[in-house]
């Protein structure tokens, strides 16, 4: 039986996986991949809160909604910039884009 | 009246200026004018005198201490004014013609106008501030005129002789004018002396000024040296104007100092009278034979004021003004045709020039008191009243004796010496005139002493078949001296060629202490004062090296500290900024954990 518990340790393992992809991938494919990942998680949580807590609450579905666009957008402007750097520097490595050094 | 007491001084002045400021051909005439302008009052003051007229101007100079700038009309100052602006104007149509040629002529002659006014300002003078204020600038005046002949080493060098001579015996006027305001308060004429002490300075400073600016024993040196400067200076300063400042002093200071200062200037004139006699007679230099003269005359001056009164002193003081004046002026044609005042050198210029040495020989004969000549006249009343000092009568027969060998001498040379070769200039029409107009001035003046009493007062010049005969006597025992034994005894002529050793006694007594003293002063100087000096520097020096170490250690360690801190926390601040996408990631992670524990913290607590 699925219950909030159960949710909220499956986001929190997601989000886990999701800031060990940040921190820990050196392409920035997977660094955009590990984000996604945390914002699924989060999102998991509202929609966990959202079933099991609140479910008269239609701010909650209402932030679901705006943290999909979110992702899509992320995904699109990231997958850009990541695709764009690679065609000019053909390196998707972030650790060889440190042009902005101080 | 009071307008042209001020005329009288300004006018001369104004000449020197305009004679300075018009082009260069038109100097001459404008000195000119500006010497007869500047007569013109003079003649109307004598006019007003005579009539019996006084006048007294004055300007507030102090208002606290009541001094006063002040001219005052009297038979006195008449008297000398008439005598300095008439010889003035007859000096300067000769220097028109003196200086013709002369490439710094309008120096020259703007020189002499400003030596006038200054002059005119001595002898109109009100009060003895006046006096003294006039009195300092013809000397200062008489040096540049003297030092005009620049090229020529001797006389800048007589200059300062004279300067420093006459400036040194002008302390005495100083010392005195000084003391008499301390006593009574008041600086004018005629007042009694003083008692005690201050009287004593009074009467000794104003004796030692007239001794110094009228060449008196034993500071007659500067006038031979004074001879450098050109012959118009020698004639109007040092024959009829300047040097008788003197003897204007003690006649117009007689109330002033009668008594033993009298007794003092009687003593040093008789003294003097003989002395300048032995140097004129000594000397191989026509100029300096004058000065000699100038000397002895002003000595008998001395004698005429002490024992005759003011218009005794006076009368000898025009005749001589006159006459010497003349022989100046004479010799300064001789010099313009040969370019020499040595003796040897002129022997038979009169010859070969017969109006000037006309003109020089009627000079000659008056000074020598040849009948009835001007000066003849004048010492005659100071031989007359000298009789009531047994003393200064002997001295005064000497020197008068003296007088007529020692122009009889240089005469015969210019006369009967054979003429020596080289070129001749004639004298220019000016100077003729010039030296003429005052030739027949010696012969007429010889009327002026009964009015010259009338004028300044006190007991008329006069003779007596006695002084009349002791004049004669005298005058032929100088002829018969000089006829006899042309030549001097080497030995006296090396002593009175000497100034009868006041040169060497002046150059120990009064030049070597001063210069040791300087030096005791330098080095008083270097020792101590400059220690004090340098000690002054080197405190300051040390109190700047202190406060700059200071500036470095306090002030600047601070701004500098603060911006090398600035510095570095902005070289740490930029480390953060390294460019690596996972760092950022690691600081916004740290961060966000940061703010969840605050935000748990503060929702648990």
């Amino acid at each position: 039986m699925i219950s909030l518990p159960v949710v909220l340790v499956f986001a929190a393992v997601l989000f886990g996986i999701g800031l060990y992809g940040v921190l820990g991938q050196t392409n920035a494919v997977m660094v955009i991949m590990g984000v996604e990942l945390m914002l699924g998680a989060a999102m998991l949580n509202v929609v966990g809160f959202l079933r099991f807590a609140a479910q008269d609450s239609t701010s909650g579905a209402f932030f679901v909604l705006i943290l999909l666009t979110l992702m899509a957008l992320e995904a699109a402007i990231g997958f850009g910039l990541v695709i764009s750097t690679f065609r000019n520097r053909r390196t998707a490595e972030v650790d060889d884009l440190t042009d902005l050094s101080g | 009246m009071e307008a042209l007491l001020w005329l009288a001084v300004a006018l001369p002045a104004l000449g020197a200026a305009a004679t300075l400021l018009v082009p260069r051909p038109l100097a001459g005439p404008v000195a000119v004018g500006g010497a007869v302008l500047a007569a013109l009052p003079a003649w109307v003051l004598l006019a007003g005198a005579g009539a019996g007229e006084t006048a007294r101007s004055a300007l507030l100079w102090l208002p606290g201490a009541g001094l006063e700038l002040g001219l005052r009309l009297d038979g006195l100052t008449a008297a000398m004014t008439v005598t300095v602006a008439t010889v003035g104007l007859v000096v300067l149509v000769y220097a028109t013609g003196y200086f013709a040629e002369h490439p710094r002529a309008p120096s020259a002659l703007a020189g002499l106008l400003a030596f006038l006014a200054a002059m005119q300002g001595l002898v109109l003078a009100g009060d003895f501030l006046t006096l003294l204020i006039f009195w300092e600038l013809v000397g200062a005046l008489s040096a540049r005129l003297i030092a005009f002949s620049r090229e020529d080493a001797l006389a800048p060098a007589g200059a300062v002789r004279a300067f420093l001579t006459t400036r040194a015996a002008d302390v005495g006027l100083y010392l005195a004018v000084i003391a008499l305001f301390a006593a009574t308060g008041d600086l004018a004429f005629g007042a009694e002396r003083p008692g005690g002490a201050l009287g004593a300075l009074v009467g000794l400073g104003l004796v030692v000024a007239a001794i110094g600016k009228s060449a008196q024993a034993p500071l007659q040196t500067w006038l031979s040296g004074a001879m450098a400067g050109p012959t118009p200076v020698s004639a109007l300063l040092h024959s009829a104007t300047m040097v008788a400042a003197g003897v204007y002093l003690l006649a117009r200071s007689s109330d002033l100092l009668a008594g033993w200062p009298l007794e003092v200037a009687g003593w040093v004139g008789a003294l003097t009278a003989v002395a300048g006699a032995a140097i004129a007679l000594a000397q191989d230099d026509l100029k300096r034979v004058l000065a000699g003269s100038t000397s002895s005359q002003l000595g008998f001056m001395f004698v005429g004021v002490a024992v005759g009164g003011p218009a005794v002193g006076i009368f000898h003081l025009v005749a001589h003004a006159a006459g010497k004046a003349t022989m100046f002026l004479a010799a300064g044609i001789f010099q313009h045709a040969r370019g020499t005042t040595s003796l040897s050198e002129l022997s038979g210029a009169g010859r070969e020039d017969r109006t000037a040495f006309a003109a020089f020989v009627i000079g000659a004969a008056s000074i020598a008191a040849v009948p009835p000549l001007a000066a003849f006249w004048s010492k005659d009343a100071i031989l007359l009243a000298a009789e009531e000092n047994p003393a200064w009568l002997v001295l005064s027969l000497l020197a008068a004796a003296g007088s007529a060998a020692y122009l009889l001498r240089p005469a015969l040379v210019l006369w009967r010496g054979t003429p020596v070769g080289g070129p001749r200039r004639a004298g220019r029409p000016a100077m003729l005139a010039g030296a003429g107009t005052l030739a027949a001035a010696s012969l007429v003046l010889g009327f002026a002493g009964a009015p010259l009493a009338d004028l300044i007062g006190g007991p008329a010049p006069g003779s007596s078949p006695l002084s009349v005969g002791l004049s004669l006597g005298a005058l032929l025992a100088g002829v018969v001296a000089v006829l006899a034994a042309p030549s001097l005894p080497p030995r006296i002529v090396a002593l009175a060629r000497a100034q009868l050793g006041a040169t060497a006694a002046l150059r120990a007594l009064a030049e070597r202490p001063l210069l040791l003293a300087a030096r005791a002063a330098d080095a008083l100087d270097r020792t101590r004062l400059d220690a004090v000096v340098d000690g002054t520097a080197r405190g300051g020096l040390a109190l700047a090296a202190l406060s700059d170490r200071i500036e470095r250690s306090g002030i600047d360690a601070a701004v500098d500290g603060t911006a090398r801190a600035i510095g570095r926390g902005g070289d740490r601040s930029s480390r953060l900024q390294s460019g690596r996408l996972h760092e950022y990631l690691r600081d916004t992670v740290l961060g966000a954990a940061a703010v969840a524990f605050i935000l748990v913290l503060t929702a648990v607590l």
